[in-house]
């Protein structure tokens, strides 16, 4: 079963090299793997797409495109927690499979409008979820603008315990949600770049969600880099019923990251994520918890293609993540991928 | 609450409107270390996954019911 997943993520991404045609319409295969690890848990990712933009309408603006996706994920608890346990019924190895897809239409220069699904299955749960999303762009295109809408639909193992105050918790069998979300972004100067999103999200089994975020990409001439910097809020807060495992939740993100152009082909990013997030829980006795994780991760990707830094290539990446939680969990994610560009 | 918070991002990016307009192509979106979809790759889905972390509050919020992620596009 493990090779014939593994085999199967291969030929997808090698696949990908039968769709080139003449139009020089971009169209490209990736291919990934990664490890994280923390006292916890051992998660091993094989991962890999494929995309590819068509001329179905003549006419500038007016592509054709379509993308896949589907990972892989090996998951090993080494001490699953109580609830867990009972989630995982004593297994403590387990498999995740997801897979998504987009089809999106052009509609004039900057315009798209697409459709999206995918699904996600694992021992603990089963999700599937449909979406549509529309493109538009604004004042002289350096304005755009993205609304997504997507559907969830969601399966869980279901856990029927008493909390620390003796209340019944029963979580439900079937879920389901609905998530809206606008990105802008904004192309201020030809070094600058504006992004902004917000998201809401409700859910039958919670009270609605909803985030704000932003962040600035500036391009510094002199040194041939260019710095992002990105701050996020996140609430999940109101009435908590007895059918969930957790209780409402407040959080902010601030991250920071320097990219640097290397000799003639490689770029490096080194960056940093701090995350502070606060739960109240439901049970009045239960005490409040706070999370604070540091993040440092570095990346590297390596042009195959001797091209300009505008066009596209096929390249090679690889990346280090480092989390250390106040809880004590400290945790390490290393990857590769590779994508060829067609 | 909700409502203004919308507003406060549409007027912080609507901001940047003052300046010259300029047009996209000039601009570096295709610069690999600038655009979006040349950064955001494998690396920034995975670190942004709240369940592996025990991070509720990023990756696709709202967990497995909520969309796409507000600062990645995933």
């Amino acid at each position: 079963m493990t090779m014939k997943q593994a085999t199967a993520s291969i030929l997808l991404a090698i696949s990908g090299t039968a769709f080139s045609d003449d139009s020089h319409l971009p169209g490209s295969a990736t291919f990934g793997v990664a490890r994280y690890e923390d006292i916890n848990v051992d998660s091993n990712v094989i991962s890999s797409g494929l995309s590819k933009t068509f001329a179905l309408k003549e006419g500038q603006g007016y592509e054709t495109s379509a993308a896949i996706s589907g990972t892989k994920k090996y998951i090993l608890f080494k001490e699953p927690a109580d609830l867990l346990q009972k989630q995982l019924k004593g297994k403590t190895k387990i498999e995740e499979d997801s897979a998504s897809g987009t089809f999106t239409q052009g509609f004039g220069i900057g315009h798209t409008i697409g459709i999206l699904g995918g699904t996600n299955k694992s021992p603990l749960s089963k999700s599937k979820f449909v979406g549509l999303r529309l493109g538009l762009w604004w004042l002289e295109e350096t304005l755009q603008s993205v609304i997504e809408h997507r559907k969830t639909d969601l399966e869980q193992a279901v856990l029927d315990f008493v909390d620390t105050d003796g209340k019944r918790v029963i979580t439900p069998e079937d879920l389901d949600g609905r998530n809206t979300s606008l990105t802008l972004t904004h192309f201020t100067t030809p070094s600058t770049i504006l992004r902004s999103a917000y998201s809401f999200t409700s859910r039958s089994d919670r009270p609605a969600a909803w985030s704000a975020s932003g962040e600035i990409r500036q391009f510094i001439e002199a040194t041939d880099s260019a710095v992002h910097v990105a701050a996020a809020h996140y609430e999940n807060i109101g009435e908590i019923k007895a059918k969930t495992t957790f209780g409402s939740v407040i959080s902010n993100t601030l991250r920071a990251e320097w990219h640097q152009k290397l000799f003639e082909k490689s770029t490096g990013a080194i960056g940093y994520r701090y995350y502070l997030e606060k739960e109240d829980p439901r049970a009045f006795d239960a005490q409040d918890n706070q999370v604070g994780t540091d993040s440092v991760f570095a990346s590297w990707r390596w042009r195959f293609d001797n091209v300009a830094w505008t066009a596209e290539s096929s390249e090679l990446s690889m990346f280090v993540n480092s989390f250390r939680a106040n809880s004590g969990i400290n945790g390490i994610l290393v990857g590769s991928s590779i994508s060829y560009t067609f | 609450m909700k409502s203004a918070l919308a507003f406060i991002v549409l007027v912080f990016t609507l901001s940047g409107c003052v300046h010259p307009q300029v047009k996209f192509r000039k601009t570096r979106l295709l610069d690999p270390m600038m655009d979006p979809a040349k950064t955001d790759g494998l690396h920034t889905t995975l670190r942004n996954e709240p369940g592996v972390w025990n991070e509720r509050g990023t990756g696709d919020v709202g967990g497995s019911l909520g969309g796409s992620c507000p600062t990645c596009g995933t």
